[in-house]
């Protein structure tokens, strides 16, 4: 009989805590940047979607899932597209676009689903199976949790590393950030506060994109309406608990990850819990530990601000 | 310079409508239907029929009364996101109370399961309100959490302890007595339209004929004003999220008593999010929200009719809703007004840039 | 005399405002050029073009000879010119060697910046750390850190904005050395101000702005400070009239004693404060911006709690607002940011007269036909232009703003007005009704406190003046007793110093 001891020591737990965390953690790395520069985008969920959609509408009709990353990233890109033009060059409300993209994000893939394909569900495409790692693989427990994970999972830990050092290490990181704190002191500094607001949103939604893509490609390998489940909300509450850092991101998501994994493993097992309290599981974290970490949380200054050059 | 000093509200709006009605009709064309049948099938299956305007009318009376809590919140700067969840808990409470009392007379338990419905919804709003309030999480964040937490909590009931054991199997509790579920009025109106109606016109009254309503007003304008002026800002966000949270589980317990008279995990198609968009759309006005709100309801039921003659997929409607919001945000966005004169004058030769 | 900077023909309208009106300007190399007008006369919009800022709607700018047109201020920078602003732009969460680097110079650590500014700082010193985060420096540091900065990408030409708001006197008189070594090195310097007699100190030639339109360019000195005011204002102004003679002690309405806050690192913010402020007289608290002005104010306004001390109003302990509850609030607060703090910008002006402590006490239904009645009354009563209930304050003009803020607050008829700057930002005639309707209030037995970081101001309304040190007060003594170099003095801690030598 399988207990919580059990569940807990297995690394086959932590391997799927890492792959359930990933495409939360996407989506944070994504928005860093994005709320660095000082844009709050609520839109990530939607990114999310569309990028799962996208990427199995690509994989679906080229075969090969490299193409539905291609397309997957597209649609998220399109999304981001619209939301960094209303943000940045329009001075709209973004949270207001952010929600509203999420709803229309959801509308246009159930659509395109149900004028797609017969019967309106979308097929089993083919996606990312996991990459061994020529020796670690074997390694004792650490073989199973972590070196045996899909190639997304490696690439999106150099991405990592990649975003710290371009952030904080780097004058573009610094311009960046600037914009995010003062927009106005860095326009009269010749920045250019728009540029860079645009490259972040990009790449926000070219990370949340791949998130996207990884739920439908790593996990599912099909697209069902709604499949980001409230991910991109989480990932929202991951930037502010990794304080903005990318390197943060990685442990933050990955308690959300493990709590998702403990739940299914509880749930699949013989233990006497209901099996929907323990989905909840993760949304219950997810407040406690926003609510742990938000008392000494410092935002970008200029956050969510409207910024219009007269 | 916002885009009102230059661009007039009547052709913003005129705009956003053209603009909505434009990306509706590509929506169409899209899934290979033609434009002037599907209108007319939703506009039949709208307000074709009395028992179509009945339809039209149930679909809008949650939706409707969820937007007019979310209203409130949002002219206090508040986004409540969390309208899902309040409708699960708000219909959890009412066919709690019917299950639990059904030998109490009509006119007691009628009442009373809408109550417990709304003081339920109240609940599950006030706790955004109050994570907000004392510790500053965002309402954004929290009342999505909590929409999840809802659907499991209900999900786990209605498989298990609230399960009809003689419901062949499905997730889904007993029907609730005809003694809690809510008359309609000569065929034609469900007493929830009457409550929408009363409720909408209890908001307008709150925001613009009561003190509170300023305060409300004030602090979603400016938190300084409001922190000058003595309003406390956490007593108003406890306020309108427990307001909002109450509207939406009266649409709850309303669309259970008076429309699907059970409870399952697909009680709500979404109608949470719909509000969302209807009181964005709507400007956060009680008048604004309850037309958008009635408009949607037809809108939705027109189509849901339409799915049998026509095969309208119900996805146009949020397709709409999103695309409406976009063109509303668009139109009240600072630098549209300041892209407009600019490209206004240069077609009229004045500009020298 | 060969311009170094040509702007000819300016237009700019913002909206229905015209901020420019085919304005022109010619700056010779090596001078130190004034731009003289009330606040509103289009001063800092001309140079905000200048500096590519704002775009202009018509006109034409040569620098040198070579025609410009900035879209930014890094085409302005290229061009040679820079600006200093009056909040400087300077990114406050950053540190200082990383704002250089926002500016281009270094690469954000400390030996890169002071490598860059080397040639800089022996014109204008810069004594800080480079690691240090902005918004630790007092403002006259990060002017500095703005002026070094600008000196060192090798602008011709550069602008200060009301540099001397955020400086105590001495820290003028620093300035304008440092300017004039600029200038000797071939630099010109333009200098946006609204104070004449710094005009008359600093500068070799002026041009003055009245509502948007230049109203003439003279050498300093063809003019007489009274030809010059008038040219500003179009008319002639009045002296403010003579002060009453020191009032004898009316009952003592505000006590502050002992009164101490804390910062957010808990350093002392104000420390141990005595204050009394009696029926009838005006108590003016002189101050650069950022010695305590904004807890003094809080606590006054009842927004926040002294940390040590007592107040008490009318011998009743002044608690905070949440407290008042349904008791009418017999304070009338000015603050400090009319635009923020003491208005919601765009709800209506029938709201906004009820936006307060007392709106508490209206229970029920609101009477809307009843509440734009009295507004309309209220509105009439103060004079503001104009009185419709239900236009914003966005629609109205920062003196009329102020009016309103005025209405809402003393239509009570408080027996204690506390009013910080209370005339910043306004046109003279402005000023002038607010000065005269705090002396009004005064002469009507009425307890007025007034902080404000304007020197002039607390020297003309003030019975009796103090000044405020990093958080501590000047005991406030009789306008007669004091002059204007004793106030600047106290204003720059100078006093203190002494009194600590003496007691040493």
């Amino acid at each position: 009989m399988t207990d919580i001891f059990d569940i807990v020591t297995s690394a086959t737990l932590y391997a799927a805590a890492i792959r359930l965390a990933l495409p939360i953690f996407l989506a944070a790395l994504g928005e860093t940047f994005a709320e660095r520069s000082g844009l709050v985008n609520v839109g990530l969920e939607g990114m999310m979607l569309m990028g799962a959609f996208g990427a199995v509408l690509g994989s679906d009709v080229t075969g090969s899932a490299l193409a539905g990353v291609a397309i997957g990233l597209l649609f998220a890109l399109l999304v981001a597209a619209v939301q960094g033009f209303v943000a940045i060059n329009l001075g709209g409300d973004q949270i207001v676009c952010g929600i509203a993209l999420n709803i229309g994000a959801l509308g246009v893939t159930a659509f395109l689903v149900r004028a797609i394909w017969e019967g309106g569900n979308a097929p089993q495409v083919p996606g990312f199976s996991a990459f061994h790692f020529p020796i670690l693989a074997d390694a004792p427990f650490l073989g199973v949790a972590i070196f045996q994970q899909s190639i997304f999972v490696y690439v999106a830990f150099l991405l990592a590393l990649i975003s710290w050092w371009a952030l904080m290490k780097t004058g573009w990181g610094l311009r960046m950030r600037g914009c995010g704190e003062d927009p106005l002191a860095c326009e009269s500094l010749g920045i250019p506060v728009k540029r860079l607001r645009w490259q972040a949103m990009l790449i926000c939604g070219g990370c949340a994109g791949l998130g996207g893509v990884f739920l439908a490609l790593g996990e599912l390998l099909t697209f069902s309406d709604g499949m980001s489940g409230g991910r991109g909300f989480i990932a929202l509450a991951v930037v502010i608990i990794a304080r903005w850092s990318p390197m943060l991101a990685i442990p933050s998501a990955l308690l959300f990850g493990a709590v998702e994994a403990f739940a299914l493993r509880v749930q699949s097992s013989d233990l006497n819990v209901p099996p929907e309290l323990m989905l909840a599981l993760p949304y219950v974290a997810t407040i406690v530990v926003y609510a742990i970490v938000v008392g000494r949380s410092n935002p970008p200054a200029a956050l969510g601000r409207t910024y219009v050059r007269q | 310079m916002n885009a009102a000093s230059f661009i007039p509200a009547l052709t913003r709006g005129a705009v956003a409508l053209v603009g909505t009605l434009i990306v509706g009709l590509i929506a169409v064309l899209a899934a290979g239907l033609d434009p002037v049948t599907t209108l007319q099938a939703i506009i039949d299956g709208a307000v074709g029929t009395p028992y179509a305007i009945r339809q039209s009318l149930t679909e809008a009376v949650p939706v409707t009364l969820t937007a007019l809590g979310v209203a409130v919140a949002f002219r206090a700067g508040l986004f409540n996101l969390g309208g899902e969840g309040q409708i699960y808990i708000g219909a959890l409470g009412a066919v709690g109370t019917a299950l639990l009392f059904p030998e109490l007379p009509s006119v007691l338990l009628i009442p009373f399961a809408l109550a417990v419905g709304t003081f339920g919804g109240l609940v599950w709003g006030a706790i955004a309100g109050v994570l907000r309030a004392k510790l500053r999480l965002s309402e954004i964040i929290t009342t999505i959490m909590l929409n999840f937490i809802a659907f499991w909590i209900v999900s786990y009931l209605v498989h298990g302890p609230l399960k009809d054991p003689g419901g062949s199997g499905y997730p889904l509790t007993r029907e609730i007595t005809t003694s809690a579920q809510l008359p309609v009025f000569g065929d034609l109106v469900p007493s929830g339209a009457v409550l929408m109606l009363v409720a909408a016109f209890c908001v307008w009254l709150l925001l613009e004929r009561t003190s509170t309503g300023i305060r409300i007003k004030g602090s979603g304008s400016s938190a300084s004003a409001s922190r000058f002026a003595g309003v406390s800002m956490s007593r108003v966000t406890i306020l309108v999220m427990a307001v909002a949270g109450a509207l939406a589980g009266l649409g709850g317990a309303v669309s259970l008593q008076g429309d699907q008279h059970q409870l399952g995990d697909f009680f709500s198609p979404g109608w949470g999010f719909d509000a969302v968009a209807v009181a964005l759309i709507g400007r956060g006005t009680a008048t604004g929200t309850f037309i958008t709100g009635v408009a949607v309801g037809a809108l939705r039921s027109g189509i849901q009719s339409a799915q049998g003659t026509a095969e309208v997929p119900s996805s146009i409607a949020q397709i709409l809703l999103a695309a409406a919001v976009l063109f509303v945000i668009v139109g009240n966005a600072e630098g549209a007004g300041q892209m407009v004169r600019r490209s206004w004058s240069r077609t009229r030769g004045l500009a020298s840039d | 005399m060969t311009a170094l900077v040509k702007m000819s023909g300016i237009v700019k309208s913002f909206g229905e405002t015209v901020a420019n009106d085919d304005v022109s300007l010619e700056i010779a190399a090596g001078e130190v050029h004034a731009l003289l007008g009330e606040n509103g006369a289009g001063k800092t919009t001309l140079m905000n073009i200048l500096y590519g800022l704002t775009i202009p709607d018509e006109g034409t700018i040569e620098v040198g000879g070579v025609s410009v047109a900035p879209r930014n201020p890094a085409d302005a920078i290229d061009a040679g010119i820079g600006m200093v602003h009056q909040h400087p732009l300077v990114v406050g969460a950053l540190t200082v060697a990383e704002n250089f680097s926002l500016g281009g110079l270094g690469d954000g650590s400390a030996d890169s910046m002071l490598e860059a500014i080397a040639d800089v700082v022996e014109t204008i010193p810069l004594n800080v750390d480079p690691r240090a985060r902005i918004d630790s420096l007092p403002m006259s540091l990060r002017q500095r850190v703005e002026i070094v900065r600008c000196l060192a990408h090798g602008v011709k030409v550069l602008v200060l904005d009301e540099p001397t708001a955020v400086l105590t006197p001495d820290e003028v008189e620093q300035l304008f050395d440092e300017m004039r070594r600029v200038v000797e090195q071939g630099r010109s310097v333009i200098f946006i101000t609204h104070k004449l007699a710094e005009v008359q100190t600093i500068a070799q030639r002026v041009t003055v702005l009245r509502r948007g339109r230049k109203v003439g360019s003279f050498a300093v000195g063809e003019l007489t400070s009274a030809e010059l005011a008038e040219q500003m204002v179009g008319r002639e102004i009045a002296k403010a009239p003579a002060s009453q003679v020191a009032p004898s002690g009316g009952a003592v309405r505000l006590a502050l004693k002992g009164v101490s806050a804390l910062g957010d690192d808990g350093e002392r913010i104000l420390d141990g404060l005595d204050l009394e402020v009696r029926a009838g007289e005006i108590v003016a608290i002189a101050g650069v911006e950022g010695n305590g002005q904004r807890p003094l104010a809080d606590i006054c306004f009842g927004l926040r709690t002294p940390d040590a001390g007592t107040v008490l109003h009318d011998d009743m302990p002044l608690t905070r607002l949440k407290d008042w509850g349904r008791s009418k609030v017999a304070i009338a607060r000015i603050p400090e940011d009319r635009r923020h703090e003491g208005l919601l910008i765009d709800a209506p002006l029938w709201e906004n007269l009820l936006y307060g402590p007392n709106l508490a006490a209206k229970r029920g239904l609101i009477n809307r036909r009843r509440e734009l009645k009295r507004s309309r009354v209220l509105l009439e009563e103060f004079g503001v232009v104009p009185p419709d209930p239900m236009a914003p304050p966005s629609s109205l003009s920062g003196g009329n703003q102020q009016k309103v803020v005025l209405a809402r607050e003393l239509s009570s008829d408080p027996d204690l007005v506390v009013a910080v700057n209370p005339t910043r930002g306004l046109d003279i005639g402005a000023q002038r009704e607010v000065r005269d309707r705090l002396r009004a209030l005064r002469d009507a037995g009425k307890a007025v406190l007034v902080i404000s970081t304007d020197l002039d101001e607390v020297m003309e309304i003030g019975d009796r003046i103090g000044a405020l040190y990093r958080g501590r007060l000047q005991e406030p003594v009789a306008r007669a007793t004091v002059d204007r170099a004793r106030i600047g003095e106290a204003m720059a801690g100078l006093l203190d110093h002494q009194q600590e030598r003496a007691e040493a």
